[in-house]
């Protein structure tokens, strides 16, 4: 990004090659739309384009890759009024938000496949900032502190937050462990 | 297995997770938005090819260490081009001037010679009284030691030296111009130096001693005295005579309650008998 921001076009290009991907799919996996997707994942790279003067390091690129990517979400949510389920609280009750065992069918033989399909679904049940958590260390390899840092909450909160998602996941894969 | 190590507060990581979750759908945005992104990009910068700010930032340390070492050099060459000038400064004011003979430093040989030959006793200059010739030089010694060895020794050394030889030319030249006036003619007639315009501070009485030369208070003592007409009465009478004479004197000038001048007399005495006992006298200081 220093490269980028001292005027290598070229510098741009491996940067978007290396995290468009795990941008894209964070959006995707937040909203479950893709149009809205594209939208929020453009934004945040024209954002990323326009601030490239300013840029100065102050953590690793990811890291402030997917804070802005953070801030735009919370900006969608904000236009669209939409509830932000469960952000800024803990759940209390792991089991209360976890799906239930006995609706998953205990006769079929699943494969990878249905694995990840199930994995999707629960992870599309789980609460905005749990979900966004567990995105941001599978796509952006960020750790509790990194998360914390993108999040703007404190280590303890987002180490909870990721705990807390896990924890239901691993539940609900149960059946196929 | 992960269950449990999640249970027992271990890492926030599951290897079956992440290995299912990978099999989920590797959705990516479209190229066409690939495309629209990464030219905004190339335009930005073509439009921006870089900031100032950046580019000051990328030479700020270079610069600054260029700085500090242009100044530093700059520095050290301005204090000793100073120290240079502050020490020819310290030398020039005592340059003999033109036309007028300097005596050569204290405790040059030719000098002595001159003296021993009969030339006459010079008062110091005035200059040379506010600060004698030896403390001069002592000065001046402690300043070149305060200048770096390459200054003081290839530049002020030399320069003194030249001074040296000038000065004790110019005695030579002025013993070989002024012959000596002999005996008593010689103590009587003022002091050459004190008629003269001006000396050169560098010029100083020449003595025979160095107790001469340290106390100016003596000098000034014995010019007074010979000023003096009935001093410089006894001083003739006593010229020659030996030392008993001498201490007869000022015994028959102290009887007769002329106290001022025995010791005006003693001192004449001490400059010319130094090593010569003086009896205490009863009730008295010296004879």
């Amino acid at each position: 990004m220093l490269c980028y921001r001292d005027g290598d076009a070229a510098a741009f290009d491996a940067l978007y090659g290396r995290h468009r991907g795990g941008v894209y799919r964070y959006f995707l996996r937040q909203c479950r739309d893709a149009a809205i997707a594209e939208e929020l994942f453009q934004d945040v790279w024209m954002n990323l384009v326009r601030a490239r003067a300013s840029y100065a390091i102050q953590a690793k690129f990811s890291t402030y890759l997917y804070r802005l990517a953070h801030n735009r979400l919370v900006d969608y949510y904000r236009q669209r009024r939409l509830p932000m389920v469960s952000y800024g609280e803990e759940d209390c009750d792991v089991l209360d938000t976890i799906p239930d065992e006995r609706e998953l069918p205990a006769d079929l033989e699943l494969d990878l496949k249905q694995q990840a399909a199930r994995l999707m679904s629960l992870i599309a049940e789980l609460p905005e900032a749990q979900r966004e958590a567990f995105l941001m260390q599978q796509e952006g390899g960020l750790t509790i502190e990194e998360i914390a840092s993108a999040t703007g909450v404190t280590r303890e909160t987002a180490k909870s937050r990721l705990r807390y998602a896990l924890a239901k996941l691993r539940q609900g894969m149960v059946p196929w462990r | 297995m992960a269950l449990n190590e999640h249970k027992s507060g271990g890492a926030e990581r599951d290897p079956l997770l992440e290995r299912v979750y990978a099999e989920t759908g590797r959705e990516e945005p479209r190229a066409e938005l690939d495309q629209a992104i990464r030219a905004a990009a190339r335009r930005e910068v073509r439009a921006r090819p870089r900031a100032l700010g950046a580019r000051l930032r990328t030479w700020r340390l270079p610069i600054s260490i260029a700085a500090v070492v242009v100044l530093s050099v700059s520095l050290v060459t301005l204090v000793r081009e100073e120290a240079v000038d502050r020490l020819e400064e310290g030398f020039s004011p005592r340059m003999p001037e033109p036309g007028i003979p300097a005596a050569p430093p204290f405790g040059d040989a030719k000098l002595k010679a001159s003296e021993r030959a009969g030339s006459p006793v010079r008062t110091p200059a005035p200059a040379a009284r506010a600060l004698p010739a030896p403390a001069t030089e002592q000065a001046q010694r402690a300043r070149r030691r305060d200048v770096p060895a390459s200054i003081g020794g290839k530049r002020a050394e030399p320069f003194h030296a030249e001074i040296r030889e000038q000065g004790a030319d110019a005695a030579e030249e002025s013993a070989l111009e002024q012959p000596a006036p002999a005996g008593e003619a010689a103590r009587e007639a003022p002091p050459q130096g004190a008629a003269r315009a001006p000396v050169p501070s560098m010029q100083y009485a020449p003595a025979e001693n160095e107790q001469d030369l340290a106390g100016p208070r003596m000098l000034k003592k014995s010019e007074r005295s010979l000023t003096n007409g009935k001093i410089a009465t006894l001083l003739q009478e006593l010229d020659k005579a030996p030392p008993q004479a001498w201490l007869e004197k000022m015994e028959a000038l102290r009887r007769q309650g002329q106290n001022d001048e025995a010791d005006e007399l003693l001192a004449e005495f001490r400059r010319r008998f130094p090593d010569h006992p003086v009896p205490v006298r009863k009730g008295g200081p010296a004879n």
